[in-house]
This record gives C-alpha cells, sequence and structure tokens, in this order.
C-alpha cells in the first residue's frame, strides 16, 4: 500500500499543467499570446481585435484558436518548408514585429529602440527552402539563430539584415546550415548585415555566394565558436567594415574570387586605431586571437589574399593554414596586386601556429605597407611562387615584404623555391644606379633609404629563423634569402640561412648590417652576407658558409666596412680566389673594435692580400686595432673532419674551428680574444671534435680545452 | 494491486489533459453580458460580422459588432459572476463552455439534474456560478 502512495505521489507531482495560448493567425503569421500575458483583449467597432499592444484588422485574421503551445518571450520562430515558410511570434513582442511572407521570402521589421522585457528579439530560424530569403529591418540589435536550415534564394541574399545595430548571429550547436544566394544578382553577400555581425554558436554554417561576398557587413564582424565553411564567393569569402575579429572556431574558406577575409575602415566614419574594447572602432583592423583557419586563395583569384586588411592584421593565438594562390592582378597597370596569405598596413604575430603556402606568380606570404612584427609563435612559409615581369621589371616572390621589419622572437621558417624570389625583403628608396664587379658582388645604389630590418632585442633575446632558399635568378633578378634596402640590425635569436643558387645572398643590405646578438648560420652559393655600406660583428655569433662566392662582402669601400667588435665571425669561402672569407675590397678597410674573434677562410682578389683588388701586402694592416690580429697569404688546406684550433705559444685555445667542406685560403684573417701585438700563435688540428665547448655553433667552438695535434700555420701577430 | 496501479495512471493520465493552467476565455459583451467558453480544443472562425467559437462543448457565436473584449481566466469566478445563497427565481442552466443545458423552476432543482461539476446559472436578476458535488 505504501508502494501505491508513492507512485501516486509521483504521478501527482508529474501532471504538467499546460500553458494556453491564443494564436491568431494573420497573413501567414501567427501571432501567440500566452494566456498568463494576454489581459484584456479588446474589441473596436467590430473591426480591430488588440492584444498586448498589437492590433489585428480583424478581416485579416485568417486563424484564431487557443492551444496548449509553448512560446518563449521575445522569440520569432520562422520555419521553412519548401515554398512557403510559417512565422510564430511571441506575444510579448508581437506589437514590435511586423512580417509579410511571400512564398517562401520573409520580409520582417521590428519597430522596437530598446530591450522588451529585458532582451532583445531572437529569431529562429529551421526548415529548408530551395526558393526562400529573410529580410530584416530596424532599428534595434537583434539575434538571427540557425537551428537546422537550408535556404537557398536564387535571386537574391539568403538573409539580409538592414538593422544597423548589433547582430547575433548564433549558430546553433548539433545543427548544420547551408545558405546559398543567387547567381548575377545585385546584392552584396548571401548573408549581409548593415550592423555588426557577431558569428557565434556551437553549430555548422555552410556558405556559398555565387555573386559577391558569402558574407558582408557594413560594420565589425567577430567570430566565435562556430564551425564556418564558405565553399566559394564571387568576391571575398568575409568582408567587412571597422574590424574583423575571430576570437574561436573553425572557419574554412575556399575558391574565393577576391580575398578569404577582408577588412576594410568605413568611409563614412572617421577612422580610429584600436581601441579599448574595440569601442567605436574603425581601423580596419583584423585580429585572430585564436581558433582555426583554413583559407585557400585559388588561381583565379586576382590578387587575392587570405587575409586582408586596411589597417593592422594580429594574430595572437590559434592554428591557421593559408594558401596563396592567386594570380597577379593587373587591371590597375601601375598598380600591380600579388596574392599573399596576409596582407594589412601592419602585421603583428603575437602567438599561434601560422602555416603559410604561396603558389601564385610573385605572391607573398605577409607583406604590409607599413611593418611586419613578430612577437612570438610559429610560422612557417613555403613560398613556390614564379617571377612575372610588369612593365620590363622582374617581380619575384616573397616570403615576408613590408618597409619595416622586426622580428622580435617566434619561431620562423621560410622556403622558397621560385626563381628570382626573395625569403624577406624591406625597406625602401631610391635605385640610383647599378652595376658591380664581377665578383665583388653587386654595386646597386640607394639614396633615400627608409625602413628597418632587426631581429631580436637588446637583451640578446630573438626569434629562431630559417630560411631555405633553393630558387634561381631569373632574368636580371637574383633569388635572395634576405633582401634589405634599408639598415639591418640583428640583436639576437638564432639564424639559419641557406640558399642554392649564384647571386643568392644570404643577407644583402644596400645600407649596413650590424649584427650585435645570436648565433647565425649563413650557408650559401652566393655571399653569406653582402652590404653596400658596412658590416659590423659587435656581438653574437656568426659563421658564414659560402660555396660560390664570398662569406662576407662590403662594398663600403671605406674604413670600417668590415668590422671586428665584440662578436664572433668565422667566415670561409670554397670557391677560390677571388672569392674571400672577409671581403672588403682593402684588407685595411677591416676594424677590430673588440675584442671578439674574427677568422676568415678563402681565396684572395688577385691572389694576395690587400690593395683594392688585391697583390698589396701593405694593405694588410688594420689601423688602430684594438687586439693582436694577421693576415696569413701563405696557402692553407682546410679538410673536412679536421678540427682547427688556434692557440697562443703556451697552447692556451682562443678558438676552434671546422669546416663543412675542403677549403683552400691564401687569405686569412685571424684574430681573437686576448691576442697581442707581436705574439705568436700557432694553428694545429686533430680530428676529435671538441666537448667541452661554452658554444658551438655549426663549427665554431668557443671556451673550449681543446688542442691541435698537426700543426697548419703558425703567425706573428700585428 | 496491478488493476490499482493501472487504474491510477488511467486517471492521471487524464487529469494530465485537463489540466490547464488558464481553462476559460470570457467575452465581454458592450452591454456586460459575459460568456464564458472552456479554452479546450477552443477555435475561431471569422465570418460575416461574427466570431464563431467551437470547442468540445459546442458552437458559441458573437457579434463582433457588440464584442467589448475577451480574457483568460483560471477559474469560473467570473467578473460578473457570483456565487450566491440559492434562490427560488427560474434559472437557465450553461454548461463553463457557455453550451445552454435547459432551463429550471429554480436552482434546487438544477442541481438535482446535474452531474457533478461547475455550472453557470443565468436568472432574471443574475449571473453566477454553481459547483454540483
Amino acid at each position: 500500500m505504501k508502494k501505491i502512495y508513492l507512485i501516486l505521489t509521483a504521478l501527482i507531482l508529474a501532471i504538467k499543467i499546460q500553458a494556453q495560448t491564443l494564436n491568431i493567425v494573420t497573413n501567414g503569421v501567427t501571432y501567440q499570446f500566452p494566456a498568463s500575458q494576454a489581459g484584456e483583449m479588446s474589441y473596436a467597432e467590430g473591426s480591430t481585435l488588440s492584444v498586448m499592444g498589437k492590433t489585428f484588422t480583424i478581416s485579416e485574421i485568417t486563424k484564431m484558436y487557443v492551444d496548449a503551445s509553448t512560446v518563449t518571450n521575445n522569440q520569432v520562430n520562422i520555419v521553412y518548408d519548401g515554398a512557403s515558410a510559417n512565422v510564430f511570434v511571441a506575444g510579448n513582442i508581437a506589437q514590435y514585429v511586423n512580417a509579410t511572407i511571400n512564398g517562401a521570402h520573409l520580409s520582417i521589421s521590428q519597430s522596437n529602440t530598446t530591450d522588451i522585457d529585458d532582451n532583445e528579439i531572437n529569431y529562429t530560424l529551421i526548415g529548408s527552402s530551395s526558393d526562400g530569403s529573410l529580410t530584416l529591418d530596424g532599428s534595434y540589435k537583434c539575434t538571427v539563430s540557425l537551428a537546422g536550415l537550408t535556404l537557398t534564394n536564387p535571386n537574391g541574399a539568403a538573409i539580409t539584415i538592414n538593422n544597423k545595430k548589433r547582430i547575433q548571429f548564433s549558430v546553433k550547436k548539433e545543427t548544420e546550415n547551408t545558405l546559398t544566394d543567387g547567381t548575377n544578382g545585385s546584392q552584396k553577400a548571401c548573408i549581409y548585415s548593415k550592423g555588426q555581425l557577431q558569428l557565434q554558436g556551437n553549430g555548422t554554417l555552410n556558405i556559398t555566394g555565387n555573386t559577391a561576398h558569402a558574407i558582408k557587413s557594413g560594420d565589425y564582424i567577430a567570430v566565435k565558436n562556430l564551425t564556418l565553411n564558405i565553399f566559394s564567393a564571387v568576391k571575398d569569402g568575409i568582408s567587412c567594415n571597422k574590424y574583423f575579429q575571430m576570437k574561436s572556431g573553425n572557419v574554412t574558406i575556399k575558391s574565393v574570387g577576391d580575398d578569404g577575409i577582408q577588412a576594410d575602415i568605413e568611409s563614412d566614419d572617421d577612422a580610429t586605431t584600436e581601441t579599448e574594447g574595440h569601442e567605436d572602432e574603425n581601423s580596419g583592423n583584423l585580429y585572430v586571437e585564436g581558433g582555426t583557419l583554413s583559407i585557400t586563395v585559388p588561381t583565379t583569384a586576382a590578387g587575392g589574399k587570405c587575409l586582408k586588411a586596411a589597417g593592422l592584421v594580429r594574430i595572437d593565438g590559434g592554428t591557421h593554414s593559408l594558401t596563396a594562390g592567386g594570380k597577379v592582378d593587373t587591371s590597375d597597370s601601375s598598380d600591380p596586386s600579388y596574392t599573399a596569405a596576409i596582407k594589412g598596413s601592419n602585421v603583428m604575430i603575437n602567438n599561434g601556429t601560422i602555416d603559410i603556402k604561396v603558389t601564385g606568380a610573385a605572391g607573398r606570404g605577409i607583406s604590409a605597407d607599413n611593418t611586419i612584427t613578430t612577437n612570438g609563435g610559429t610560422l612557417t612559409i613555403t613560398n613556390s611562387g614564379t617571377p612575372t615581369t610588369i612593365s620590363s621589371d622582374v617581380k619575384g616572390a616573397k616570403g615576408l615584404k613590408a618597409l619595416n621589419i622586426a622580428l622580435n622572437a617566434g619561431d620562423i621558417t621560410i622556403n622558397m623555391s621560385g626563381n628570382a624570389s626573395k625569403a624577406i625583403r624591406c625597406g625602401d628608396g631610391t635605385q640610383t644606379s647599378s652595376g658591380g664587379r664581377g665578383g665583388m658582388g653587386g654595386s646597386t645604389k640607394w639614396t633615400n633609404v627608409t625602413g628597418t630590418y632587426t631581429q631580436g632585442l637588446t637583451d640578446g633575446s630573438g626569434p629562431t629563423l630559417t630560411i631555405n632558399q633553393t630558387g634561381s635568378a631569373y632574368s636580371s633578378s637574383s633569388a635572395k634569402a634576405i633582401k634589405a634596402i634599408c639598415a639591418v640590425t640583428i640583436y639576437g635569436g638564432q639564424t639559419e640561412i641557406y640558399t642554392k643558387s649564384s647571386g643568392a645572398e644570404g643577407l644583402e643590405s644596400k645600407t649596413s648590417i650590424d649584427i650585435q646578438g645570436g648565433k647565425h648560420y649563413f650557408q650559401c652559393y652566393d655571399d653569406c652576407l653582402n652590404s653596400a655600406g658596412k658590416i659590423s660583428f659587435n656581438g653574437g655569433v656568426t659563421v658564414c658558409y659560402s660555396n660560390g662566392n664570398d662569406a662576407v662582402d662590403s662594398n663600403a669601400g671605406t674604413t670600417g666596412a668590415i668590422t671586428i667588435g665584440d662578436g664572433v665571425a668565422f667566415a670561409y669561402t670554397t670557391k677560390g680566389s677571388p672569392e674571400e672569407g672577409f671581403d672588403c675590397d682593402n684588407n685595411s678597410y677591416i676594424q677590430i673594435t673588440g675584442t671578439g674573434i674574427g677568422i676568415s677562410a678563402g681565396g684572395s682578389q688577385g691572389g694576395g692580400g690587400g690593395g683594392p683588388w688585391g697583390g698589396n701586402s701593405s694593405g694588410n694592416t688594420i689601423s688602430n686595432a684594438k687586439q693582436g690580429y694577421a693576415f696569413v697569404t701563405s696557402s692553407i688546406s682546410y679538410s673536412k673532419g679536421r678540427y682547427y684550433t688556434l692557440a697562443d705559444a703556451s697552447g692556451n685555445n682562443l678558438v676552434t674551428y671546422s669546416f663543412e667542406a675542403a677549403c683552400s685560403s691564401n687569405l686569412a684573417l685571424f684574430t681573437a680574444t686576448g691576442m697581442t701585438k707581436n705574439s705568436s700563435y700557432n694553428v694545429k688540428y686533430n680530428t676529435t671534435e671538441p666537448t667541452d665547448a661554452t658554444t658551438a655553433w655549426h663549427g665554431l667552438y668557443l671556451g673550449s680545452s681543446h688542442k691541435g695535434t698537426s700543426s697548419v700555420t703558425s703567425f706573428t701577430a700585428k | 494491486m496491478k488493476r490499482i496501479l493501472f487504474t491510477l495512471m488511467i486517471t492521471f493520465g487524464a487529469l494530465h489533459a485537463q489540466a490547464y493552467d488558464y481553462p476559460y476565455l470570457v467575452f465581454v459583451n458592450s452591454d456586460g453580458n459575459t460568456t464564458v467558453l472552456s479554452v479546450e480544443t477552443l477555435t475561431f472562425i471569422i465570418s460575416n460580422g461574427k466570431l464563431v467559437a467551437q470547442n468540445n462543448d459546442g458552437t458559441q457565436s458573437f457579434s463582433l459588432s457588440n464584442l467589448n473584449k475577451m480574457y483568460f481566466t483560471k477559474d469560473a469566478d467570473l467578473t460578473g459572476i457570483s456565487t450566491t445563497e440559492s434562490t427560488d427565481e427560474a434559472v437557465e442552466v450553461y454548461t463553463t463552455g457557455g453550451l445552454s443545458i435547459g432551463k429550471f423552476e429554480n436552482e434546487k432543482t438544477a442541481k438535482a439534474s446535474l452531474k457533478s461539476g461547475l455550472y453557470i446559472l443565468k436568472s432574471n436578476t443574475r449571473t453566477y456560478k454553481i459547483a454540483v458535488k
């Protein structure tokens, strides 16, 4: 019996009190008034019925009934069903919502200017139609939710939101939604919003833009959580004004006719920089804070960019795959546009993993009008873009291209294979002359130079930068790893640069190169370091190995062209004369201003040291050297697999070095920490690699007690 | 025991269907007269200047030009209707859905003829509700 009472009690508790709802159907729209809210419903003169502030013309009421429908305040439910659609409007917002239906094409206007019952109106769309659409008008924010919608409008946009306020566009969890617009229409996008568009939710949204963009907003667009697949767009995948912000989610964009995501500045408003909380921001910035971007710009996209911003492109996190395969846009012959993975006025990478592939002609990995900055993250650029000729000017592909480049931190790998390509290209100026002397390196002069190139920070920290340049020269343009018109300052970090072809210099600056810290290795077919100005080793450890040209080549033509300060430089070439380890046209131009290490090995210009073009031993004198040095012009045959130690007369190790390949030297500079004038030094080798070095870097061993056993050469320091 | 449980479930299954929070819709004419309809299966047809209500109790027609207002209510203690002591006045009995059941000599006679439930009684002087147990 007790059990019966228990069951009875449970049954009583399970009794659900049904709510009553008055449904009034007019013009195909069902307005739903809960009995608990309806209050007094007034008739007037037999012609109108007013319920909760909504006045119906009785003659237009096609159906009225009471049922047990559950009504959620502020809710408009839209159900697409083939050639028709049904709209259900909650009673508390009925007076503010006016909907008209033409087949499955809906036009809804909302007249509220504030929250209703402390909330905004939420439109939820479900169902399917191959000939339907939704147009929203109003002057207050609202939410549009997709909860399983397949909607195609063959004659226009699928969804148009003319409300110039914030629109939350929520894609509901575990639902897949597909929107397609018509071809050759006048619409701006498959989804168009005049106001701010916040794309969110945990569902999936698939979009095809058959006339213009897939998604377009006249204001900012923010993305959070959702999975967004843009299958194709005649123009941009996503286009917005003011700024774009991706917080999280998965966005895949393919087959665009222009850019993957573009953020522009709203021309009707004053431009701003980034603002706190993005309040009233009109920066044209593009922020990627997290999530996953997978964007492919196809070959048909002229000048297409994966990410393009009129302002800053900043990546703070996430995992992203960007493929720029567009063709060159020559519609403006004076300003051709090249495909790029990222293009902005400025580009800043603070964190995240970014995998960039560039296949389009003369394409860019990252391009900025002003500055590219890396403060962290992992950036990999693989660029196979071929060169193209615009108005007789060869344009090669670029990994990074900007006026200013500051690689402060991060793990950066750039693989270039296109002919005439540059892994990094920065600075600008006026090219006033060109020429050069054969093996002496180019002597193109630049004036009015602007821009800067820096690697690392003054505390010695810096990025890990790896460049593999396998491209060759094309027409008059050489492939290069780094080409800077401006001055280059390297404060720290770790660099490895490899090139394979004639003219493919490792680091070329038309102004100057100053290495102040870090560890750097260049293995280049052409010059490892080349500058029209001075090259200084004021800190850090640099190893330069060229197998086709000079290791270090300064064309400054003046005292201090190559300076050994407090840094370490090991420079050798296996090419043989006239290519040198340190080439500055006159050995007397070399300055020793610190207590670093300078070891060079290679051929000599004219077969001997000194002279502007060799042959004058008097040139082998360095004025005001801060420590001892010597130019050794006797022939030294260095072999791979041997470890050569420069030691003083007491056998104290000053430095140990080895070679990647056999190197025949007839001009070698020796200067090392502790060397003094008129003291004797020797070089001996053995075949055992030092294991106690405090620094070991590509054949250079510092702080080791390694001793050679077989004599190579000896000299008295100047 | 099984039979008891089965009976209980049937009973409460029926209860479930009948448990409305606002079971009545009241119509008020411009002359103050009211009509109370049960909302269960209540639908309306608008035709020729009339609002025709249909539910399980039957059909009730209202002249739109004479309708003043309508409202939902939780019980039949409605405005214009009161529970009072029985009198000897002749009454006409309606269901709460507005369906006329018949005319009786007085309330006492009516009660004797009615099944258990709520009814609306209308005399020459007033309209009121009774509960027959």
